[in-house]
């Protein structure tokens, strides 16, 4: 058989078996209404001929699609696309990390070391940063996890800091915090002050003040900066000086003299308070004390001042007490207020005595005088409260301030000065220092005075 | 037909499913004597069934004259009218669970006794005793529904060599089987 003859008959065969079922097709195409659906189909069809003609148009003629994914990807190219994924990523990002930061809670250590500790909402700990030298050594060798709680960091750092004798007794700790919300702030403050007075305790360090403080977490200055800079602008100190302050000391200055908000953890709140109350005793005992008997306590006190002036008079002038300091003659004017200028007598002719005022001032200046906040801070030889401290007085526990505050109070120890002056005033006679010697126990010898006086002075 | 198209054995104007889509029934009736031959003998070819070959058709004729909307002028009509004959059945074979028709078993369904010319017969009936479905099917595809080789490697999703080769292999098998009985 060839092979048309047999292609033939296969179809030959087909033609007889197939059935003519088209009045059956036709009933059934009626019955599922698709003759009226034509409608319907002819206006989609007509859409979808339009879009095939658009895309024709532009030039897609083998990618001609009524699929609305291929479609939609003719209309845009897929360099459009793409761009638009590659903005979609970058703006994720860096909304992302914007939002991110956002919940991003910053604490500052400051005890020396500096250290910035960065933390989330769940307070656990991301990223330590020291902050100067002495943060980066710390940080560089404590052994801390990543996202462990800021008080397990706090316990390990604090006792890494005590073994290295970074933080002794009566040190200080300030704790900076910066947060989006103000209640994380308030929380935490609660938390760490509690942990920090506990570890403490534990590691057996007594007197440790610790003082929290705000911060705004886009702040150009973080941590004790924000204090110093305060310091400078309100009591106009110097920088240097504000940088080798100690923490406790910036703490204690800035309550004292500044309005920077600072709290204390329960434990140096208390002793804070305790401190306060002690002052205010030992302010009111010598008031009471010193109208009853200091008739009875002069003769001792002269003696004993003698003495030490004695002493005193021998020590080179660096290591004596800054108010027995020789008074320099050419002083500046400016110390001595408009009223002292008034009443500030001429060089001393050697016959008249002092006036009234000065009479009446040796009584006052021994009088103890309250810290005023946003009063400049005092000069050498007062306590922070404002107390005229002792020369030499072991008590004292923070260092007088520099010279720039003398600088800055013109009002304060004006008096002090005057009378200061007065007594060293060169050309001053005996008689005139006879009648002084109760109040003015300090007897100096100056350069300007003359040889007869020395010997005077000697005898 | 567009100038320049190669003659068909099975031509269909495309013009027609313009014409359907407006409702004419007489061009349905049209496109159906140009088509039901070879769709049946395809769908026969699959089902080895005459009533499931008889409904297959139905539901193939059924979705031309729903979907004709869909078609673009692109390509054989008969073609994509036996892509949907085909994947009706592929559906119906998956639902029913028998996508692979024992012939053993279908044996007493198929009957070849309509036919009234013997040869014709004889020759039916040794087509679907010797070859697989697919062997049939290029047979009939190429055949009787005039496909190209390429559509029709298209069609059954395999390679334009292996449609050339396997048809020639069934061709010579045929002949070879028909001459020595014929």
């Amino acid at each position: 058989m060839k092979k048309r003859e047999m292609k033939k008959r296969i179809e030959d065969g087909f033609s007889e078996l197939a059935p003519d079922i088209f009045e059956t097709v036709w009933e059934a195409a009626e019955e599922l209404e698709l003759v009226g659906f034509k409608a319907d189909a002819i206006q989609l069809a007509d859409q979808q001929n339009g879009c095939m003609a658009k895309a024709q148009e532009h030039g897609g003629q083998d990618r001609i699609s009524f699929e609305f994914g291929k479609a939609f990807t003719n209309r845009f190219p897929r360099y459009v696309l793409s761009m638009c994924a590659c903005l979609a990523v970058i703006c994720l990002c860096i909304f992302g990390v914007r939002g991110n930061s956002q919940d991003v809670v910053y604490m500052v250590l400051d005890i020396n070391p500096s250290i910035q500790v960065e933390m989330n909402r769940a307070n656990q700990v991301k990223r330590l940063r020291g902050l100067n030298q002495d943060g980066k050594d710390v940080v560089k060798e404590l052994k801390w996890k990543k996202e462990e709680p800021v008080q397990e960091l706090l316990d390990v750092l604090l006792q890494d800091v005590v073994d290295k004798s970074y933080l002794g007794e009566n040190g200080g700790i300030l704790v900076t915090l910066s947060a989006p919300d103000k209640e994380i702030c308030e929380k935490l403050e609660h938390a760490l002050g509690e942990g920090i007075d506990r570890k403490l305790t534990e590691l057996k360090v007594p007197g440790v003040m610790t003082a929290f403080q705000q911060a705004k977490a886009d702040h150009a200055k973080q941590g004790r900066k924000i204090l110093e800079a305060e310091l400078e602008q309100s009591c106009g100190m110097r920088q240097e000086e504000v940088e080798q302050m100690s923490v406790m000391e910036l703490i204690q200055y800035c309550q004292d003299y500044t309005s920077v908000e600072l709290k204390l953890s329960e434990v140096s709140a208390k002793e804070r308070e305790a401190q306060v109350q002690q002052k205010k005793e030992d302010k009111v005992s010598p008031k009471t004390e010193n109208l009853a008997d200091k008739e009875k306590d002069d003769q001792k006190i002269k003696g004993q001042k003698s003495d030490d002036q004695k002493q005193k008079n021998q020590m080179p002038d660096d290591q004596k007490p800054d108010d027995q300091k020789p008074v320099v003659k050419d002083e500046p004017d400016d110390l001595l207020s408009e009223e002292d200028e008034q009443t500030e007598e001429p060089p001393f002719d050697g016959e008249d005595s002092l006036p009234e005022e000065e009479e009446q001032q040796p009584e006052e200046k021994n009088l103890p005088q309250e810290a005023v906040p946003g009063e400049p801070p005092p000069s050498a030889g007062e306590s922070l409260s404002g107390e005229v401290v002792e020369p030499g007085d072991a008590n004292s526990q923070t260092e007088p301030p520099k010279e720039g505050l003398e600088q800055n109070k013109p009002d304060q120890g004006s008096v002090e000065d005057e009378d200061s002056v007065q007594e060293n005033e060169p050309g001053m006679n005996e008689d005139s220092q006879g009648s002084e010697e109760d109040n003015a126990p300090i007897q100096m010898v100056t350069p300007g005075q003359s040889g007869i006086e020395k010997d005077l002075i000697v005898k | 037909m567009q100038e320049g198209t190669p003659k068909r054995k099975v031509h269909i104007d495309e013009r027609l499913f313009e014409r359907i889509r407006q409702g004419e029934q007489d061009a349905f009736r049209v496109l159906y004597e140009i088509s039901y031959r070879p769709l049946y003998a395809f769908l026969l070819s699959y089902t080895q069934n005459a009533e499931d070959a008889k409904d297959l058709l139905q539901d193939t004729y059924i979705q031309v004259f729903k979907n004709c909307h869909m078609y673009h002028e692109k390509g054989n009509p008969m073609a994509w009218m036996m892509k949907i004959a085909k994947n009706l059945y592929l559906m119906q074979s998956r639902e029913e669970k028998k996508a692979v028709i024992n012939y053993e078993d279908m044996k007493d369904q198929l009957s070849f006794d309509n036919i009234t010319n013997v040869d014709n017969r004889i020759v039916l009936e040794k087509m679907f005793e010797l070859l697989s479905i697919e062997d049939r099917n290029l047979i009939i595809i190429h055949d009787i529904g005039g496909l190209t080789y390429r559509e029709i490697a298209k069609l059954l999703a395999l390679p334009l060599g292996t449609v050339l080769s396997r048809y020639h292999r069934v061709i010579r098998k045929l002949r070879k089987e028909f001459g020595e009985k014929l």
